[in-house]
């Protein structure tokens, strides 16, 4: 049994014949960690607004494209409720002809809303690496294997002195350099992550970018159409006939003018594929920290604009058909 | 459609340019189009916003103000052009789903790198705990021979 038990007794007993630890002789070793943990800083706090960033533009592109299928219906059911063929017959094969395609847009832009969830399903587990330091929980792992080496030491030593194979100061040196140890992998990690999937974030984004442009160009057409006609039925209409009434006209005025101003928010002048591809340079900047990560954050302002205008709209339709409900009479 | 004879020379009211347009002008060249399934996506982007240009060109128009006869072609064109709308966002948006799902095993690989990244972080830490945990079993053991 003694002589089992040697070798690890023979390992434990061989710590103990350590030089106590010279802050002098790690302070080298402490600064170059330090520095590295420095950078890996820069690549936490990236990788974090990268992927809130990120998450944010997800979730603004699943917004936009709610809106951009029930902007495509309304667009399409106003546009028939002018259009309706005379005869029955004529007006359902009208209606079915219509609804075709619809329904068939509705369901693509359903797909492309689960690709969109993939994208943020990326962010997602980016944030949660970038949030996952386990910097402190190493410090204290580490720290706790040096007082169970202590405790076994003590355990096996005859000598009865009591003394600790490793102090208390060395342990949370030890202990204080693991976690800067941790600090600089989880960055590299990270910045590694960064790097190996920026085109492929890269060609996602461009992709959802193209999605984000083709559903707010349904909003913008719907909202510019029901801003022409809500202008001319409510409001010139109306004043011209002298027939409107002062607070209602005077709200209408003021809601079709808002819509028909935020429906015309910059149109991109480039071709779609030239704004894809701006936005694959801007992910690699992003990236590569030549850009903040608010510049993706800053592309949505527009969206945010015509979301506004399309929330506008609705308030307006909700008032119209409170107005109408109560001038009809009940059946 | 008769359009309506201007008593001069001067430039026809709007409404009736725009119906002129709509009969004759580019834009029912474009509502005339078949849609062709595949594409390249900046044509069928210009395409549409060309169609919606003409939409709101129609919906401009005070259909109220028109005769019966103007009120009839009118609305066919409407619905001739906001069908092909319709149409065409099917094929636009028809390509983007393909060339997005293409991309999703790149990026369902990428995300579960991280995931499994995350997971070895954790790993190490667990591991020194467990060697932690076992070196205070042998100190008990060591303990109890003693």
């Amino acid at each position: 049994m003694n002589n089992e038990s040697n070798k690890p007794v023979f390992t434990f007993r061989a710590l103990r014949g350590m030089r106590p630890v010279d802050f002098g002789a790690l302070m080298p070793l402490l600064l170059s960690t330090a520095l590295f943990g420095g950078c890996a800083g820069v690549a936490v706090d990236r990788a974090k607004d990268v992927s809130s960033a990120g998450i944010a533009y997800t979730q603004a592109t699943a917004a936009v494209i709610d809106v951009a299928v029930d902007a495509s219906i309304d667009f399409d059911s106003n546009s028939l409720l002018q259009t309706a063929r005379a005869q029955p017959a004529e007006r359902t094969a009208q209606l079915n002809e219509r609804d075709v395609p619809l329904v068939r847009s509705t369901l693509l832009y359903s797909r492309l809303k689960r690709s969109i969830n993939v994208t943020q399903a990326y962010f997602a587990a980016l944030q949660q690496l970038a949030d996952g330091s386990t910097a402190d929980a190493t410090e204290t792992a580490v720290k706790a294997l040096a007082d169970r080496l202590n405790g076994v030491n003590q355990a096996l030593d005859n000598t009865g002195s009591g003394a600790a194979l490793i102090s208390a100061e060395k342990r949370d040196a030890i202990g204080g350099l693991a976690k800067v140890v941790a600090k600089q992998i989880h960055g590299a990690k990270l910045a590694t992550a960064l790097e190996r999937d920026a085109p492929t974030v890269g060609r996602a984004l461009a992709l959802q970018n193209k999605v984000l442009e083709t559903a707010a160009e349904d909003i913008r057409n719907h909202l510019n159409n029901e801003a022409v006609r809500g202008y001319r039925d409510r409001v010139q209409r109306p004043f011209a006939a002298g027939t409107m009434e002062r607070t209602a006209w005077m709200e209408d005025r003021k809601a079709f003018l808002k819509i028909q101003a935020l429906g015309q928010t910059q149109q991109a002048l480039n071709s779609a594929q030239a704004s894809a591809a701006q936005m694959e340079t801007v992910w690699a900047r992003i990236v590569s920290g030549e850009y903040s990560a608010k510049e993706l954050t800053a592309m949505l302002k527009d969206t945010e604009d015509l979301l506004a205008a399309a929330n506008a709209l609705k308030d307006v339709t909700k008032a119209e058909a409170a107005a109408k409900a109560k001038t009809d009479p009940p059946n | 459609m008769q359009i309506p004879r201007q008593p001069t020379k001067r430039a026809p009211p709007a409404r009736v340019r725009m119906v002129r347009q709509v009969r004759g002008g580019p834009g029912a060249q474009a509502a005339a189009v078949t849609i062709a399934a595949a594409s390249s996506h900046d044509e069928l982007v210009a395409l549409k916003r060309s169609l919606e240009a003409i939409s709101l060109s129609l919906n401009r128009i005070d259909s109220q103000a028109l005769s019966d006869a103007e009120r009839d072609t009118w609305a066919k064109e409407l619905d001739r052009v906001d069908l092909a709308i319709a149409r065409v966002r099917v094929s636009l948006l028809e390509g983007i789903v393909l060339e997005f799902e293409a991309e999703l095993p790149a990026l369902q690989s990428a995300t579960a790198q991280l995931e499994a990244q995350l997971a070895s972080l954790q790993q190490a830490v667990d591991v020194i705990n467990a060697v932690a945990g076992v070196l205070g079993v042998i100190e008990q053991i060591i303990g109890l021979a003693g």
